[in-house]
């Protein structure tokens, strides 16, 4: 049976091959189903016009050859034998087949087949079908035939171009289904699997197969224009028609939620189009629960065996995980790879060739390490990231400086973010802060636990800011140790500028994210127009706006020192002739520019209107460390200050101030070393704006941190040097020795020992700053749990001695949690704090009722508490003694708690959720455009 | 070939990176100026005058139908009225005091005055109405056959208040059965009687001390031996311990005055007597001056002959100590037989240094009491410059507040002077229509100025009490208090 549709470009050499078979059929009938071609005169030449049939042009392939059989049916005993219009058999193919067939309980024989033009690569040899509804052939695509699959063997089912079956099995089960084109096949050898019949593929017959329709040289009538949603279809109901009963239902669910997965993963590649086809395929096969049933009573009743005999022809379990495993490991070793190959191992079995003595031993581990300097030093930053943090890695929740501690789940930033009144200590109206998005998608990447997240991040900032300058130095032309030692450098920071020991999450964050920012900006600035069409060029502009969003929620005077880079760029670029045109590079700078008010408008538009906001990074503005005060010295090696600087004050970096300067001697790179040194003056210049600075926020006075400012200046003087050393060994070679020679030695090697040895110490002596692990909740829980009718109350905690100043903080449910920094001040505390004042020198009913209004329930002094504090407080009215632990004073108020209603104050706000889905909607539509898109298959 | 001259641009261009870098450090030297951050030394005191916010007026416990009070309030505008105080009442005093700041005006103060039948004891008890506080110190109370002293605790407040009292004897410390622990509930009146606490001591300090909550304490003092009254009076409450006390209000001569001295400190301690009259500060070479009291009790002894009361040449006293004491001194007026017996106690009363109200008209039965004023002007205890006299200023006041007169005297320091109220040059319209006086001390220049105390001593048929000048007003320091920088974290 020949199955022709537009199929005159290979009929001839099918007819051809037809002719030379060895052993040829008995009876030959060509269907044809509506060529528009001459394929139809070729077959009626060559075989007799009665015997070519026609069919309509949309029949599927089933159809056809049930024309087929009805114009010739075969005899009983008989086989049929189906090709393609674009298979040639070999000529011993049918022998062979008819060989195997002979075997009493064989029904099904299929051959090997070959791809046409090559005649060398396999294209099927056998075929079954995975879990996910996958066409299995068990083959590597183009993979040759070297005789590795010749073993005739057992299959679930073989190919239609070329199948042997058996006449009487085809009645007996009803030939190929129409409705399942084109899976028909496996449809159809699963089938006879379940009757108890035998389906073997035999290597020995060769077909040579164009695959014409699935390489879409041609367009099959049935599945006009959309192959994919047949495709799709196909499998997904081939599996559920066969599957056995048991697995149905958890096969059906695990398809559908596969298909949805799938369609996310195409529009996430920008191919909605494919997403859309795998909607439909599902939907028509999910939504047709009684066409399922039908099919599968049909083949319950043709069903002879239990489904476990079966299930051995199907692929196992674990194939496409371990297929993504697979993918997984080799993009891994893909990045920690190395551009020069290892020295290769040699084999030595049997006699020596005389090649195999040329060839060099195995490499040392010392060589190894050489060859792959960049994993070596991974290694070293999470080593040396490990010793900083031995005393940090359990006990409690990490916290302290400036770092709050994590809530107990990532929803409670999201549900922050969209409300307007926030119900931390005694509520606020302040606006969600921006970061707390991005902590809460980093929260989810450690499925929902976002102290791991917050400790993988903090503790592991070392490797994890080394990873992402390596990836941004990639791009620079830069030579492999220059670019290693860049990046370790640079990883150091953290550590280095007391970032790390005084919590300060935001500068840790940011100095992480900052070289992804620098990397999407060299794209952006190295994207040409012309290439792509329109829409590389966005997705560039939208990945450096995203980029530059994330920084400046982490830290917001990233915005002010991006406009002035970026209008530094603008200018320095318009007398270059290379490069993007004036126009637009201008409209890349605004894009990048206005997507972070996309990001964080709320906070953006608040540090316009105060501009004292700016210096206020994620966390708390004042770590609570004293004085930073850094010196001149101190902010030109990059020291902000405070506790957890580094050794002997961070002269062991001035190597690299030296080396930068000296980059700028050389003339040949002199343009990119003159950009790193912009950008490090514009970072080093808003630290000097701000050293030693206070701003009045209106939490309290926070003496101005400038870490992350200090961080450019090091980021830039790192990036001079390491373009001013690339390749400075040749050129220094080539001269005659004189003072260069030894200046530069000696450079380079402060450079590279300084910050090792200042890392080694800061490692070994660890982290005693404020940075610790402890319990995060400062009274006892039972006080802010549900207190009755009230709901719940917080609690006051005092502390200090009344001669030398008392503090005071609102404690609320869990306590001060990370996020919640905004709303430690509220315009009302000035009512509070002079109601506490009053109830510890004068106080009166009216003070307790008060703080009873700001549902305060509870006060409470912590160890060591001061007599007078305590006394003051026992002899107030309406304060009664409460439980707390030993060393503690905890007072319960006698009125009953009143809970604020902040109803009247929530109205003016109630627009928040619309503006949140707006916003959401906005960054939704950014992503895609930013996500990388798909290759076309060819 | 690149020429020199460019070459040279070319190199001052590379240059300018590192200009700009040393420039931007050079004017980056900005000092650290922010005091709230850099944790130098404890913030500026602020201190702020505090009164009371309600007070009680107590009846003498145990007085019959018969010895219905007065109670005379002066209110914020300065009106003055006079109402009845039922026995065995407790009248919450007459509007809100608070805390204030003002000058000028005297914080509002009410009065009770008692004329008590010869059952309990007879005579004249007068008692400024006090606000509440978490310790009072009593000094000379006793239970004996003789007489017997009552503990008044009210709670003005709306919550409980529990209240302990500590008694000291002759011997040292006392224990008392009861007298930890007394619950007293909101705006009720628990009444002590010393006898069931510890019965058979003759002078007895109380300490009261509120372990929750705020109580107004009193004293209540009855004389009797047997059938023979001979007086009653509240036993004002003394300032806290300190090592060196000045007591104004002694009423009668030297012998017929005890004083009786208490020590709060866990060491015994000897005791120095001095006395202050309009002369100067000495000591008297006759009669016992000096006394050791026992640590954690009381001692007592009799005035030397050279106390003068009421009366010309009229003392106070100064008592030295190594530790903190209090004292306060009881004068007997009358017969043994009981005629005209009554008691007053003059104590180490609490420093004038605001305005303070004198009561002059305290209902009819008081209506010919004559008024004399004890004022003592104290000195420094180290040897430094003396500093300048006191002076204070007496207004007359009518019953609306409008004045009547007004007057002017000086005290130099560690003198005593007496003033009879009669006596006062108040110029001014119509002194007969004077209810009641203030006393306003001047501020004084010196920085440590002398410590004023005064008294007023009331003498009515044969009737005698003492009334510590109590301005109600203190000022406290205010302790600074600022939201926690780290919210939250747990401290320590």
């Amino acid at each position: 049976m020949l199955v022709s549709h537009d199929g005159a470009r290979w009929l001839p050499k099918v007819i051809a091959a037809l002719e030379a078979l060895t052993r040829a059929p008995d009876a030959l009938v060509v269907v044809d189903t509506g060529s528009t071609d001459e394929s139809v005169d070729i077959c009626a030449a060559a075989f007799g016009a009665d015997d070519v049939l026609a069919a309509p042009g949309d029949a599927p392939f089933a159809a056809a050859v049930g024309l087929g059989l009805d114009h010739r049916p075969p005899p009983v005993d008989g086989w049929i034998w189906l090709l393609h219009d674009d298979s040639a058999p070999a000529p011993d193919a049918l022998t062979a087949l008819l060989a195997e067939a002979d075997r009493a309980d064989v029904a099904v024989v299929g051959p090997k087949a070959r791809e046409w033009p090559s005649l060398g690569r396999l294209v099927e040899v056998g075929l079954t079908i995975g879990g996910t509804g996958r066409r299995e052939t068990g083959l590597e695509p183009g993979e040759p035939d070297q005789g590795q699959h010749d073993a005739t063997r057992d299959v679930l089912a073989v190919g239609t171009a070329g199948l042997l079956v058996r006449a009487a099995v085809w009645r007996e089960l009803g030939g190929l289904d129409p409705v399942l084109t084109p899976g028909d096949d496996l449809d159809l050898g699963w089938r006879a699997a379940r009757a108890g019949h035998r389906v073997r593929v035999v290597p020995d017959a060769l077909v040579f197969h164009a695959e014409a329709a699935a390489h879409g040289l041609r367009t099959r009538g049935s599945m006009r224009g959309r192959p994919r949603f047949h495709r799709r279809r196909s499998a997904l109901l081939v599996l559920l028609a066969n599957c056995r009963g048991a697995a149905f239902v958890p096969q059906w669910w695990r398809l559908l939620a596969g298909s949805l997965l799938r369609a996310v993963g195409l529009v996430l590649l920008k191919a909605p189009r494919d997403a859309w086809d795998e909607l439909h395929a599902a939907a028509s096969v999910h939504g047709r629960p009684l066409r399922l049933w039908r099919l599968r009573r049909a083949r319950r009743r043709t069903a002879r065996v239990p489904p476990g005999r079966v299930s051995h022809l199907l692929p196992p379990v674990s194939r496409p995980y371990r297929a993504g495993a697979a993918t997984l490991a080799d993009a891994v070793s893909g990045l920690v790879g190395s551009r020069q190959p290892l020295p290769s191992r040699s084999y030595e079995s049997g006699p020596v060739a005389a090649e195999a003595e040329s060839l060099p031993p195995e490499p040392t581990p010392l060589e190894q390490v050489a060859a792959r300097p960049w994993a070596a030093t991974m290694v070293v930053l999470v080593g040396l990231a490990l010793i900083t943090a031995r005393g940090l890695l359990s006990g409690g929740e990490l916290q302290g400086g400036a770092l709050l501690p994590v809530p107990d789940g990532p929803g409670t930033w999201w549900a922050d973010y969209a409300a307007t009144w926030h119900e931390a200590g005694i509520g606020s109206l302040q606006s969600a802060p921006a970061y707390s998005p991005v902590l809460a998608l980093a929260g989810l990447l450690t499925l929902g636990d976002p102290g791991w997240a917050v400790s993988l991040l903090m503790l592991g900032s070392m490797p994890l800011t080394g990873a992402s300058a390596h990836l941004f130095l990639r791009r620079l032309p830069l030579g492999t140790a220059a670019r290693v030692w860049a990046a370790a450098a640079y990883a150091t920071t953290p550590l280095l500028t007391g970032a790390l020991a005084q919590g300060r999450l935001g500068t840790i964050l940011a100095t992480a994210w900052l070289p992804l920012v620098a990397a999407s900006a060299v794209d952006l600035a190295r994207a040409r127009p012309e290439a792509n069409g329109g829409l590389a060029v966005w997705m560039r502009r939208s990945r450096a706006g995203l980029a530059l969003a994330v920084l400046v929620t982490l830290v917001p005077v990233a915005y002010p020192l991006a406009l002035v880079v970026t209008a530094w760029l603008l200018v320095a670029s318009l007398p270059a002739r290379s490069g993007p045109p004036p126009l637009s590079a201008a409209m890349s700078a605004m894009a990048v520019l206005a997507t972070p008010w996309l990001l964080a408008p709320w906070s953006l538009a608040d540090r316009f209107r105060d501009p004292a906001g700016w210096w206020w990074e994620a966390g708390l503005a004042d770590a609570g460390v004293g004085a930073l005060a850094p010196g001149r010295l101190d902010l030109a090696l990059g020291q902000p200050g405070g506790p957890g600087a580094a050794a002997l004050g961070g002269w062991l970096g001035a190597g690299i101030v030296v080396g930068a300067v000296l980059a700028l001697a050389r003339s040949d790179t002199r343009g990119p070393v003159l950009s790193a040194w912009v950008v490090a003056v514009v970072g080093l210049g808003f630290a000097a704006l701000g050293a030693g600075r206070t701003v009045s926020l209106p939490a309290a006075p926070a003496e101005v941190w400038t870490g992350w400012c200090l961080v450019v200046w090091w980021a830039g003087l790192l990036v001079a040097a390491a373009v001013g050393a690339s390749g400075v060994r040749q050129r220094l070679a080539g001269r005659s020795f004189g003072i260069t020679q030894p200046v530069a030695t000696l450079v380079v090697v402060a450079a590279v020992v300084g910050p090792a040895v200042a890392a080694c110490v800061a490692a070994i002596d660890g982290i005693d700053g404020p940075l610790n692990r402890g319990v995060a909740l400062p009274v006892p829980s039972y006080m802010l749990r549900d207190s009755g009718a009230a709901g719940q109350v917080s609690a006051v905690l005092l502390d200090g001695r009344p001669t030398d100043g008392l503090t005071f903080t609102v404690v609320r449910d869990d306590g001060w949690r990370l996020g919640e920094e905004p709303y430690a001040p509220a315009a009302r505390s000035a009512t509070l704090s002079g109601a506490l004042r009053d109830l510890l020198v004068a106080p009166q009913p009216a003070n307790v009722a008060t703080l009873a209004g700001f549902g305060v329930g509870y006060v409470y002094v912590p160890a060591p508490v001061d007599l007078e504090l305590a006394a003051a407080l026992d002899a107030a009215p309406g304060l009664v003694r409460a439980g707390a632990p030993t060393a503690d004073r905890a007072w319960t108020l006698d009125v009953p708690v009143v809970e604020f209603d902040p109803s009247d104050a929530i109205e003016a706000g109630s627009t928040r959720r619309w503006w949140v889905g707006a916003q959401a909607a906005g960054l939704v539509a950014l992503v895609l455009l930013a996500a990388p898109t798909r290759s076309r298959r060819p | 070939m690149i020429g020199r001259a460019e070459s040279a641009s070319r190199f001052a261009v590379a240059l300018l990176p590192v200009a700009a870098a040393t420039a931007v450090v050079l004017v980056a030297d900005r000092p650290a100026s922010n005091p709230a951050t850099d944790g130098s030394g404890p913030p500026e005191p602020v201190t702020r005058l505090v009164g009371a916010d309600a007070s009680a007026c107590a009846a003498f416990p145990r007085a019959d139908g018969s010895a219905a009070g007065v109670v005379a309030a002066m209110d914020s505008a300065g009106n003055w009225r006079t109402d009845t105080l039922p026995p065995g009442a407790t009248e919450p005093a007459l509007g809100p005091g608070g805390s204030r700041t003002g000058s000028g005006m005297a914080a509002p103060a009410a009065f009770t005055a008692q004329r008590l039948p010869e059952g309990d004891g007879g005579g004249l008890a007068v008692r400024q109405c006090d606000g509440p506080a978490r310790q009072w110190w009593f000094v000379g109370a006793g239970s004996s056959t003789l007489r017997e002293s009552t503990l008044v605790l009210t709670n003005v407040d709306a919550s409980d208040a529990v209240v302990d009292v500590v008694l000291g004897g002759t011997g040292g410390p006392l224990d008392a059965v009861g007298a930890d622990g007394v619950r007293v509930g909101a705006g009720e009146t628990v009444r002590l009687p010393l006898g069931g606490l510890v019965a058979g001591e003759e002078e007895v300090s109380a300490a009261v001390v509120a372990s929750q909550g705020r109580v107004v304490a009193a004293v209540a003092d009855e004389w009797s031996g047997g059938l023979v009254p001979l007086g009653s009076e509240w036993i004002p409450a003394t300032a806290a311990p300190a090592t060196r006390v000045l007591l104004a209000g002694v009423a009668v001569d030297g012998p017929r005055s005890l004083l009786v001295v208490a020590n709060a400190s866990q060491v015994a301690t000897p005791v120095n007597l001095s006395v202050v009259d309009d002369r100067g500060t000495f000591v008297p070479t006759e009669g016992d001056t000096e006394l050791d009291v026992p640590a954690g009790g009381v001692a007592s002894v009799r005035l030397p002959a050279d106390v003068r009361g009421t009366g010309p040449g009229s003392s106070a006293l100064v008592v030295e100590a190594e530790q903190p004491i209090t004292a306060s001194v009881r004068s007997r007026t009358g017969t043994a037989t009981g005629t005209n017996a009554d008691i007053a106690y003059g104590v180490a009363g609490p420093e004038l240094a605001e305005p303070a109200v004198v009561p002059v008209d305290l209902g009819r039965s008081l209506a010919g009491a004559r008024l004399a004023l004890q004022l003592a002007a104290g000195l420094p205890g180290q040897a430094g410059p003396v500093p300048a006299a006191r002076r204070v200023t007496v207004t007359g006041h009518a019953a609306d507040g409008a004045v009547t007169g007004t007057d002017t005297v000086d005290i130099t320091p560690g003198t005593a002077q007496l003033v009879d109220v009669a006596e006062l040059d108040l110029t001014g319209a119509a002194p007969q229509s004077t209810r009641y006086l203030v006393l306003r001390p001047d501020v004084g220049s010196d920085r440590a100025p002398a410590p004023l105390v005064g008294t007023v001593v009331l003498r009515a048929a044969g009737s005698v009490a003492a009334l510590p000048l109590d301005a109600g007003l203190t000022r406290v320091p205010v302790p600074a208090l600022a939201p926690a920088v780290v919210p939250g974290v747990p401290l320590g």
